[in-house]
């Protein structure tokens, strides 16, 4: 078996990051956690993005955008090394895998379709694949997505789709190493503040 | 091995045979059980979901959005969740 190691980067609170770098990630911990690929730990391959991440945050409790000396002491990054074999990964990347999941979602849309909560609800897709995954048909551990946000361009309208690649890694073993990251520069900080409408 | 791994067909059929073996309220139960949110005034920073088969990003609709969309509205119920 061949096996891949992804650099990932977690955006959280300073307070946890501690006691995940000792005692790792608990993927069932967070099996509440209603985001898009469902249950599981979250990372961005890109340092930037898990810095933006935690921008957004502060800036969903405080309504407002932290200054950098702020979100450096309320909020921090953890770089994990995550090892897998290839075959444990579903890359949502890829047109086969793309296509066999979008056909899942819409059987599943159109065997819903007379059920008006299902029409108002949210979290569908995690909620599906949460599913697939309690009833083991879905076994791979570690996901992969890349998802595109617009951002506040003035001039670049045909680029302003940016790409954040994301793993969502389900279950504890594959991540082998927890470290923290100590270095975030203010241009770093000034690169992702800029890109703010 | 898992269901990705199967051929396009064959994923087809899984599927269908999967959903066959129950009824619409039984999987809706089975989605709530998994995460499916009925309220959709939802409290996160932001979400993603499969609209028309697009992945769009959202940003959450704050409470006063909320309370005045529903006084617009007139809707009691969504007053009391915002």
């Amino acid at each position: 078996m061949e096996e891949e190691t992804i650099e990932g980067y977690h955006g959280t609170k300073s307070e946890n990051i501690e006691l995940i770098c000792i005692e790792n990630f608990n993927v069932n911990k967070d099996s509440n956690d209603k985001l898009f690929l469902g249950s599981g730990i979250y990372f961005f391959i890109e340092l930037s993005d898990a810095l933006d991440w935690n921008i957004k945050k502060y800036k969903e409790i405080h309504h407002c955008i932290p200054t950098y000396e702020k979100i450096i002491e309320k909020y921090g990054i953890i770089k994990s090394i995550i090892v897998v074999d290839k075959e444990e990964i579903l890359d949502l990347d890829k047109k086969d895998i793309l296509r066999k999941f979008e056909l899942l979602i819409s059987k599943c849309n159109g065997k819903l379709i007379t059920k008006e909560q299902y029409k108002n609800a949210s979290n569908k897709t995690a909620a599906i694949i949460n599913m697939m995954y309690s009833r083991g048909e879905i076994k791979r551990k570690v996901l992969l997505k890349t998802f595109f946000e617009p951002i506040g361009t003035k001039y670049l309208q045909g680029l302003k789709n940016y790409p954040r690649k994301m793993v969502c890694v389900k279950n504890n073993d594959v991540i082998k190493e927890n470290i923290k990251v100590n270095k975030i520069s203010k241009e770093e900080y000034d690169n992702i503040i800029y890109f703010y409408e | 091995m898992d269901i990705f791994d199967l051929s396009f067909e064959e994923f087809e059929k899984k599927v269908d045979s999967i959903l066959d073996d129950m009824s619409s309220e039984e999987l809706l139960q089975e989605l709530i059980k998994n995460g499916l949110t009925l309220d959709t005034y939802v409290k996160y920073i932001s979400y993603i979901e499969e609209i028309e088969n697009v992945w769009v990003h959202k940003n959450r609709t704050s409470t006063i959005e909320k309370i005045k969309s529903a006084m617009i509205n007139n809707k009691k119920d969504m007053v009391v969740a915002a």
